[in-house]
């Protein structure tokens, strides 16, 4: 079979590239080195070289150490052309020494330590031994990994130069195995993420089962998961974007409990720094691109199709595959979180530390799962922007597309342009990792602010890629719950376009403190503040469109009136920020994670709740349980402000991100190093309590879904009273979607003459007829 | 202890108090249209008419629209106009202020992976001396009060950004650039300068003592 084979060669081709990937890291014999250390070695190690380990009296390595004693150890090497007396020399050996366990600590200016490995100084060169400091874990076997290097004092590289490699070993000390380890920040996440992926499959399973209870084995299965994986029907494939980012969503929450846990009180030791680092990269990927972003484009793909009359999206299989890149993308994203080598650079990826050679291997995966994605979302992109253009339902003009169909135009279009910068950055700061180019090395010339400029041109629209959606959805579900019209949709549309429009101008508001031009810095205050101009006028418009009304309360009103307290209060915190004289104070602390949570989570999650129970209804075609969703609104409503409120406070005294713990003002270590005050702990570990609380409450929906899928009412077509035509089919609706394509009637096309001429510019001609 | 300087306690007063009256009118409003405008008792009446497969008609009203576009603007241009001034400061170009070594004076510090580096050039030791605390073996820096020094920085390494909470002044250490950050001290006292740009590993303990004499 044909396509067999290439099937199986593409998947030899990818194992090749994964396996070569690191080993072409050639970052240290790279241009970063070039003033320290000794690459005067040969390619191969030889016999005459042996390196040695002892203790720095001499005495043989014990088999054992002391939990946290601190041991002093004497290592070097004998044999091979650096071997000769003291002095007669210069140049006579180098090492490298890397303890599994452990921290090693340079004594004295013959060795320095490197990214958490003891190397020697040019001085140290002219020596063949050394001593270093370790200060011993408190339990594991450790091994010490000695590199030596004997060379001939040339001072350049020969095949006279020598080295050798052996690795030292020491157990824990014996027989205090009843002491109970504390909790390991990794292994909690382990057991934590294996069991949301057995309840992921479990309930995969048990869909199954429920549908045909009868016909419950393999030889049925494999044809239903095989019809879910390789199905390019828009309400599937939505389906599948909409697990995904759901499993992500509850990956990034445990992530982010963990990193609570942490900061609970101060100077808490439950994660390592190095965990942490990497906790919160993984945690704001995860969010926005693993879980934000496909929950957005789940609904895209479910109801935009079906809002403007089209029985599919303009390319499926282009739809299919923008999807099945974010599964693969999500493994490079995550890969070495296990081992504790993931990405630990935070999600902006700033250089360059990303391209540092302390950084995880972990963080070359990383930016090879969002280069991934980057393809993924311009796949999509062109998809959504052919479907919305040219697959309209005739009688739909571009003014009399529904808002959430808007919405997602906006939000594309600012994705499609935006996004080419970012995969630019990302394939330098890949190339930086891999094969030593140096667009963002320092020491070679190369820009390391050039990298925030390209990532800001990107991420500023990306977080109104996201904020967006949730706007088309609030103008749905609350001018359906006040049974009216949307009040303005001519502004709230042109609003919607300008936020889009100005996204572009404002990225360097995250740049205020970078050592970017001043003038730029003065535009960037100045265009930023405008933003809150079409802002504003969304959220009046909605408030007016409730007036006059007749408020239906369900659970997706909550939602939709929650979103605007939480919406509101985000960008009003959010207008502190471009004024430069506070944001100097402001920028990176935990005010900012405060304000972007407000519009993150309380913004894009709560318009995603609430159009989930908006239109869950349609999708399986069951009715949501309105208690157990009021239940989840009120916990989660309040929990949410008791978990974030307290952050803007914690800001504004002065508490850092991006920090694995914090110091008060007179703490163990020092009464003089602390900024926080003593209350600071305390409302630490109530936001902790309610992040919990917060994000257990999640779960009430999750069950909610499953439970409605088997024991809800069966719902109608138009539960709500919506007008837009995603109502017209039944629920769930059949595949194709329409049989026979609606027509849109405008009602205020009797009352209104001839189209302007900006209108006849934006309609296409084929559809004057319809005037 | 006051935290964040002159220019940021002022500003943050006034958007303070805008926020309130903003935050007044949006929830009063909500607040208000959410109980008043609820249906009653099972009664769903369509106001609109609302039809599926029927474009709804208009709910506009242009002058209303215009007043809420107008109105957030003339705020917002004020909101900038109280920004601009101090923001001046925040970045003063040297020439503005003086002589270098007679109004202000410069020290250079440079950020590494994880401390600081200060460097006192030529200035005398009361205006500047380097040292290193004892009780906690972290790098320090002596200054004079009400002195206007303005930080020279760089980077030997990644990008790191001195953050002194007390007066609100924080700007990126960036490696291959000069920066510069202008600091007054108008306390005595000893304080904790942070750093605020993720470096690595040690970033949170990648801390500095700054003490401020008479
Ligand atoms: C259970 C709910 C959540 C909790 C408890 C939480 C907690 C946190 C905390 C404590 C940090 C700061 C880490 C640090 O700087 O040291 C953080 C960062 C962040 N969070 Fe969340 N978060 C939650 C939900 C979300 C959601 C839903 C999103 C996005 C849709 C999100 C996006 C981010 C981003 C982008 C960062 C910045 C990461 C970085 O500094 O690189 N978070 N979160
Ligand atoms: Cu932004
Ligand atoms: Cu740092």
């Amino acid at each position: 079979m044909k396509t067999n084979k290439r099937f199986i060669a593409i998947i030899c081709l990818l194992a090749f590239a994964l396996v070569m990937a690191p080993t072409f890291e050639a970052r240290s014999g790279g241009i970063t080195n070039v003033d320290s250390g000794c690459t005067c070695h040969t390619s191969t190690s030889s016999g005459d070289v042996s390196p040695f380990m002892t203790l720095a009296n001499g005495s043989a390595l014990p088999d054992t150490y002391n939990a946290n004693e601190v041991y002093t150890f004497a290592f070097g090497f004998t044999g091979g052309p650096g071997d000769v007396a003291a002095g007669t020399q210069d140049n006579m050996g180098g090492f490298n020494l890397v303890a599994s366990k452990g921290d090693l600590a340079s004594l004295g200016d013959f060795t320095t330590m490197t990214a958490g490995q003891l190397t020697h100084t040019p001085a140290g060169n002219d020596q063949v031994n050394w001593t270093v400091e370790w200060t011993a874990p408190s339990s594991g076997s450790v091994d010490f990994q000695l590199t030596v290097n004997s060379v001939n004092g040339d001072g350049s590289q020969s095949d006279d130069d020598h080295w050798a490699q052996s690795t030292f070993s020491m157990g824990a000390v014996g027989g205090s195995g009843d002491e109970t380890e504390p909790a390991d920040g990794l292994t909690v996440l382990f057991s934590a993420l294996l069991l949301v992926a057995s309840l992921l499959i479990i309930a995969v399973v048990y869909v199954f089962y429920r549908n045909n209870p009868s016909a419950f084995s393999w030889e049925s299965f494999k044809p239903w998961i095989a019809g879910w994986l390789t199905s390019t029907d828009h309400k599937k494939v939505g389906t599948l974007y909409f697990v995904a980012g759901l499993f992500y969503f509850v990956v990034g929450g445990v992530i982010a409990l963990l990193m609570r846990i942490q900061l609970a009180v101060p100077g808490n030791d439950f994660l390592t720094q190095d965990e942490y680092n990497q906790f919160f990269t993984l945690h704001g990927t995860v969010m926005i691109f693993l879980a934000a972003m496909p929950l957005i484009n789940g609904f895209a793909n479910w109801i935009v199709p079906l809002q403007i009359g089209a029985r599919d999206l303009a390319f499926p299989r282009i739809n299919a595959m923008a999807f099945w890149l974010n599964p693969v993308a999500s493994v490079l994203i995550l890969t070495g979180v296990f081992s504790g080598n993931a990405a630990d650079v935070g999600w902006t990826g700033y250089q360059p530390i990303t391209s540092w050679p302390g950084t995880h291997s972990g963080a070359t995966f990383w930016l090879a799962g969002q280069i991934m994605l980057v393809a993924s979302s311009t796949l999509a992109g062109i998809n959504f922007i052919t479907t919305i253009a040219t697959m309209r339902a005739p009688g739909m003009g571009w003014m009399q597309m529904p808002l959430f169909t808007w919405s997602i135009l906006v939000s594309v279009m600012c994705l499609f342009i935006s996004i080419p910068a970012f995969g630019i950055g990302l394939i330098e700061a890949f190339l930086d990792r891999t094969i030593s180019t140096a667009f963002f090395n320092t020491s070679a010339g190369g820009d390391p602010v050039l990298w925030q400029h390209l990532f800001w041109y990107f991420g500023h629209p990306e977080v109104y890629v996201v904020i967006i959606p949730a706007f088309g959805i609030i103008s749905e579900t609350l001018a359906t719950s006040a049974r009216r019209a949307i009040f303005g949709y001519k502004s709230m549309v042109l609003a919607m376009a300008g936020i889009g429009f100005v996204s572009f101008l404002v990225y360097g508001h995250h740049m205020l403190t970078s050592g970017m031009s001043p003038w730029l810095r003065f535009v960037m205050m100045i265009t930023t503040m405008f933003v809150a101009i079409p802002t504003g006028i969304k959220i009046f418009n909605w408030l007016k469109t409730m007036h006059g009304g007749s408020l239906v309360y369900r659970t997706h009103t909550l939602w939709s009136l929650g979103f605007l307290v939480t919406f509101t209060l985000g960008g009003i915190s959010g207008m502190f920020f471009p004024s430069i004289a506070m944001n100097t104070h402001m920028h990176e602390t935990y005010f900012v994670i405060a304000h972007f949570h407000y519009v993150l989570v309380g913004g894009v999650v709560f318009a995603l709740f609430a159009a989930i129970y908006y239109w869950f209804p349609k999708m399986s075609g069951r009715m949501m349980d309105e208690r157990l969703g009021v239940l989840h609104f009120l916990i989660a409503f309040i929990s949410y402000n008791g978990l974030f409120w307290p952050m803007h406070k914690l800001g504004l005294w002065g508490m850092t991100r991006r920090h694995h713990t914090y110091f008060l003002q007179a703490n163990e270590y020092s009464d003089v190093i602390g900024t926080l005050p003593a209350e600071a702990s305390g409302w630490n570990m109530f936001i902790t309590i309610n992040a919990f609380v917060f994000g257990l409450s999640t779960l009430i929906m999750v069950v909610n879904m499953i439970m409605t899928l088997f024991k809800g009412k069966k719902a109608p077509a138009d539960p709500w009273g919506g007008w837009s035509f995603e109502w017209l089919v039944s629920s769930p609706p059949p595949t194709p979607s329409f049989d026979e394509l609606p027509i849109l009637i405008d009602v205020n096309e009797t009352d209104e003459a001839k189209p302007n001429w900006l209108m006849k510019l934006m309609v296409p001609d084929d559809e004057e007829v319809m005037y | 202890m006051d935290v964040g300087g002159a220019a940021y306690n002022e500003l943050f007063d006034i958007f303070w108090g805008w926020s309130i009256v903003v935050g007044i009118i949006v929830f009063g409003w909500q607040l208000h249209h959410s109980f008043f405008y609820r249906s009653k008792d099972g009664e769903v009446p369509n106001v609109d008419a609302l039809k599926v497969g029927e474009f709804p008609r208009h709910n506009d009203n242009l002058q209303l629209e215009l007043t809420w576009i107008i109105l957030p603007t003339l705020l917002i241009l004020y909101l900038t106009f109280i920004s601009l001034g101090p923001a001046s400061d925040v970045w003063a170009d040297p020439a503005d202020v003086g002589v270098e070594g007679e109004d202000y004076f410069e020290i250079g510090m440079t950020g590494q992976q994880w401390f600081w580096d200060f460097d006192c050039r030529e200035l005398s030791t009361d205006l500047c001396t380097t040292g290193v605390d004892e009780e906690t073996g972290l790098t320090k820096l002596i200054v004079k009060k009400d002195v206007v020094y303005r930080f020279n920085l760089t980077s030997e390494d990644v990008i790191h950004a001195p953050f002194l909470v007390q007066w609100g002044a924080k700007e990126d250490a960036v490696p291959g650039l000069y920066t510069s950050m202008w600091v007054t001290p108008d306390m005595t006292g000893e304080f904790f300068i942070d750093c605020a740009e993720f470096c690595g590993d040690d970033h949170s303990y990648m801390t500095a003592i700054l003490e401020v004499h008479v």
